[in-house]
């Protein structure tokens, strides 16, 4: 089905003809890939072991520092909790993703095609920016109750203007000489958007992506200390509270895997979607 | 000037402002080119033949002056996919194989009935690319590219094709392969051509009249009739008749003319 | 020769004058940590009274004292901080589980101060009207809620349990009907919005509760003796002072917490100090605990399940100080 998805936008860009990607270039290409864990993988074994011994030498107590196996026991006895409540939380930062993203690029169109437009809006836009999200949230929890939008509403927040900024500099990146030809051939705006403005965003867009994917994990988590009964940011503020480090440690653990998940497949869909660009060839 | 000019530029003007001055780029230059003619326009860097050409092309306009295609304004002839560009830069979009670029004119301004004879299959085919149809730019080579792009600029069978530089970004032995190319595209169509250039010999190889440009303000000095017999065979460089066009050339372009010569 | 002879004179005035004086010959540097931002909780009061009256100096203290955002109780298991405040029940889960090795060693509130407020506006008079409501706790269900739940005979089914964190707006914008809070703090600020509000004691339903103590590592006990009799000297002294004198210890508040409501910090400490006395203190002096106080809590707790592993409650108190300090009820001064 996503093979589907990944054709239908191709022939959307490129007319009806076979797209250029296929499946074989994942395993291809991904398999090896993965080989590029193998630093990192041996990297984190190395501070895990030194983690490890640290504490049982240095005799800490459990309640500041776990031993990396407490940790491990603590969330392979328990995995199907921790992956309950790190769906809650995934749940909410992909809504989160969407709905900033979805919103930034509209707006970044409109800022593309003008000037005032964009003078106007960016203001208030890094006025949203730079305001902590401790002091929104309460104000959330209190407009939108105790579910899930409050924790969407953060992580689309702190998805917005990375995605926001890149699409307009995205749109605006039109190879000038393409566009001349557009130009020749008198397409309309709205042609041009869509058969050139639109792909040679792409790039830039998707390395706002790979930045804002990871935030609106981070703004799920701490939406949930305010006000949540679910999800890792929960868990670790009731483990915090209980000092209960290898639970917290746990759930740390798993939003990290989450978040090294999300970034992947961010990965691996950008540099099928962009083949055809200089940072994937590179 | 016969009677159905396919191009008439009578006393055209253009100016640009760069750095808050005003810079005169174009003065009174008038030209006319007769329906499947092949004129190529040289000058030296700057004297403003891409801007004239690029107001041929309806892609600027100019102050003052008045410029017809094919007896309408350059913008109606855009309408009618009467012109067709190939830039220096081939442009191609990156994310459409060959054959998909070659079919980017088709998909813009749908609602037109404009069409060309030959399908985008037919032309990756006459620029002799069909092998690399379904390659992606940045597979091929810089001569590819623009071969696509000269494709890219046939789908509609233009009377009119508009060259700025078209072989300049290629390396030197790839250009004069290229030019044998270009000549052997033509001589089958026959298209109005106005190719600006910056190379005399390619200029009398391809063209049936040479126009040569001063410098900024930009006016037409003077211009030389190429008589040489067609098709243009390889080998013809060399002789005395190419030479002395080329010689003749090089003088106009040195002596940059009296001022307010007119076209031949 | 004069000139020389005057100079060893006063070398000698000057050494002589400095080692008559009162003052130990040397100061005990410690850290007292607070538990929340400096306001007027009874334990933070008898530290900072204990500081500006000198009693802290007199018994040979240099307190540092520093306020939590949260981590004191980490602090104090590193060692970074030498005493710090904790609520008795508190202390009494974090023996349970992790088992950290904490004291609690003097008691500030004979009675707890959690307490739940509805809106009066609402019309919930009872506990029987929280069913079909919407009940907020800050973290975790409180076994006090959970107990007074149970004593009124209310049918916890039928109320909505949220977890709300700890902005009180949370009532009046009308998102919960009933919260959570300490008697001693939102009562005040909710009436200060503009909302008069109904407040439930656990105590009222005989639910038994506990406030603030001090507590230390079992560690400081062992190697540290002296310096916890000082230090609590110095504070139950203090305690004392709070005692007689408001509006003094407001103005001492006040210099540690420029930024509070005067008002409202009064608010507080007279709220504390309504149930900083009782029989106990009467026989024991101000801060004494009993065995039967804390035997009460742990039981209760148990029973609400608030504790995640049973153990012996009596590790979580260590009242050898107050007996050494305390005669008769009088604090032996200095």
């Amino acid at each position: 089905m996503a093979q589907r998805l990944l054709d239908g936008i191709a022939e959307a860009q490129t007319g009806p003809s076979k797209a250029a990607f296929s499946w074989r270039w994942t395993g291809e290409r991904l398999l090896p890939a993965l080989g590029y864990l193998v630093p990192t993988v041996i990297a984190l074994t190395l501070a895990g072991v030194a983690w490890e011994l640290w504490v049982r030498i240095g005799d800490k107590p459990v309640y500041i520092l776990p031993a990396p196996s407490v940790v491990f026991e603590r969330l392979s006895g328990d995995l199907s909790f921790f992956a309950r409540e790190g769906a809650t939380t995934l749940y909410e930062a992909l809504a989160g993703f969407a709905i900033g993203s979805t919103v930034a690029i509209l707006l970044g169109v409109a800022m593309a095609h003008s000037r005032f437009i964009e003078k106007s809006i960016f203001p208030l836009a890094i006025l949203v920016k730079v305001t902590p999200i401790v002091a929104i949230a309460p104000l959330l929890v209190i407009w939108f109750g105790f579910g899930a939008w409050p924790k969407v509403l953060i992580a689309a927040l702190l998805v917005f203007f990375p995605v926001m900024v890149n699409s307009v500099v995205g749109f605006r990146s039109v190879n000038p000489g393409a566009l001349d030809f557009a130009h020749s051939l008198r397409a309309s705006p709205l042609e041009i958007f869509w058969l050139l403005r639109l792909p040679s965003s792409l790039p830039y867009i998707f390395a706002a992506f790979r930045i804002v994917i990871p935030l609106a994990v981070i703004g799920a988590v701490i939406a949930e200390w305010f006000s949540a009964e679910a999800g890792l940011g929960s868990v670790i503020a009731v483990a915090h509270s209980d000092l209960d480090m290898p639970t917290l440690f746990s759930a740390v653990a798993t939003l990290a895997v989450i978040g090294i998940g999300l970034t992947m497949l961010t990965w691996v869909i950008e540099r099928r979607l962009l083949f055809w660009h200089e940072s994937t060839l590179a | 000037m016969t009677d159905f000019e396919h191009i008439t530029v009578s006393v055209l003007s253009k100016r640009f402002r760069s750095k808050g001055r005003d810079l005169l780029v174009l003065a009174d230059v008038s030209l006319g080119v007769a329906p499947g003619e092949f004129v190529s326009v040289i000058g030296p860097s700057g004297c403003g033949k891409t801007t004239l050409l690029r107001i041929i092309g309806g892609l600027l306009d100019p102050d003052a002056g008045e410029i017809m295609v094919r007896g309408a304004p350059p913008r109606d002839a855009q309408r009618r996919k009467d012109i067709g560009f190939v830039f220096q830069d081939p442009s191609l979009l990156p994310w459409r194989s060959v054959l998909d670029n070659v079919r980017f004119p088709l998909q813009v301004n749908r609602g037109s009935s404009a069409s060309g004879s030959r399908t985008p299959e037919e032309l990756v085919e006459t620029v002799g690319l069909t092998e690399f149809a379904r390659y992606f730019p940045h597979e091929l080579s810089g001569g590819m590219k623009q071969r696509v792009a000269l494709a890219r600029a046939l789908v509609f069978d233009p009377a009119l094709l508009l060259m700025d530089e078209p072989l300049g970004s290629l390396d030197e032995l790839t250009r004069q392969a290229m030019r044998y190319e270009l000549l052997k595209l033509w001589e089958a169509t026959r298209q109005t051509v106005v190719m600006v250039t910056h190379s005399i010999a390619e200029a009398v190889l391809l063209s049936d009249r040479v126009v040569v440009m001063t410098g900024l303000p930009g006016r037409i000095n003077g211009a030389v009739d190429i008589d040489l017999p067609r098709p243009r065979e390889a080998g013809i460089e060399r002789s005395e008749a190419f030479l002395d066009y080329g010689d003749r050339i090089q003088r106009l372009l040195a002596t940059g003319g009296p001022v307010g010569a007119t076209s031949a | 020769m004069r000139i020389l002879t005057l100079l060893v004179l006063s070398v000698a005035l000057l050494v002589a004058a400095c080692s008559s004086s009162d003052e130990p010959s040397e100061f005990r540097e410690i850290t007292f940590m607070a538990g929340f931002k400096p306001q007027a909780n009874l334990p933070f009061v008898a530290a900072y009274v204990a500081q500006e009256k000198g009693y802290f100096a007199e018994q040979g203290l240099d307190v540092r004292i520093r306020h939590s955002t949260g981590e004191h109780l980490k602090l104090l298991l590193s060692g970074d901080v030498d005493i710090t405040t904790a609520n008795a029940d508190s202390v009494l889960k974090r023996r349970s589980s992790p088992d950290v090795p904490i004291r609690a060693i003097a008691l500030f509130g004979q009675s707890g101060q959690a307490a739940y407020v509805a809106l009066e506006s609402e019309g919930i008079r009872t506990p029987k009207d929280w069913e079909g409501k919407i009940f907020g706790y800050k973290t975790s269900l409180p076994a006090e809620y959970l107990a007074v739940v149970r004593a009124a005979g209310v049918d916890r089914s039928k109320i909505d349990e949220v977890k709300v964190g700890f902005d009180p707006r949370i009532l009046t914008e009308g998102r919960v009907d009933i919260l959570a809070v300490f008697k001693s703090n939102e009562p005040d600020t909710i009436r200060k919005l503009g909302f008069p509000v109904t407040v439930f004691n656990p105590e009222d339903y005989g639910v038994p509760t506990l406030g603030l103590t001090y507590i230390v590592q079992e560690s400081t006990i062992a190697e540290d003796a002296d310096m916890v009799e000082r230090f609590l000297k110095a504070t139950m002294k203090g305690f004392g002072f709070a005692v007689e004198n408001e509006e003094e210890t407001l103005d001492i508040v006040l210099r540690f917490a420029p930024n509070e409501d005067r008002d409202h910090q009064r608010f507080m400490l007279r709220e504390e100090l309504r149930n900083a006395e009782s029989a106990v203190t009467e026989q024991g002096g101000l801060g004494a605990m009993t065995d039967e106080q804390w035997k009460e809590l742990y039981d209760h707790l148990i029973e609400f399940e608030a504790l995640a592993n049973p153990f012996d409650y009596r590790t979580a108190y260590d009242d050898q100080f107050l007996g050494r300090i305390y005669d008769d009820a009088e604090l032996s001064w200095p």
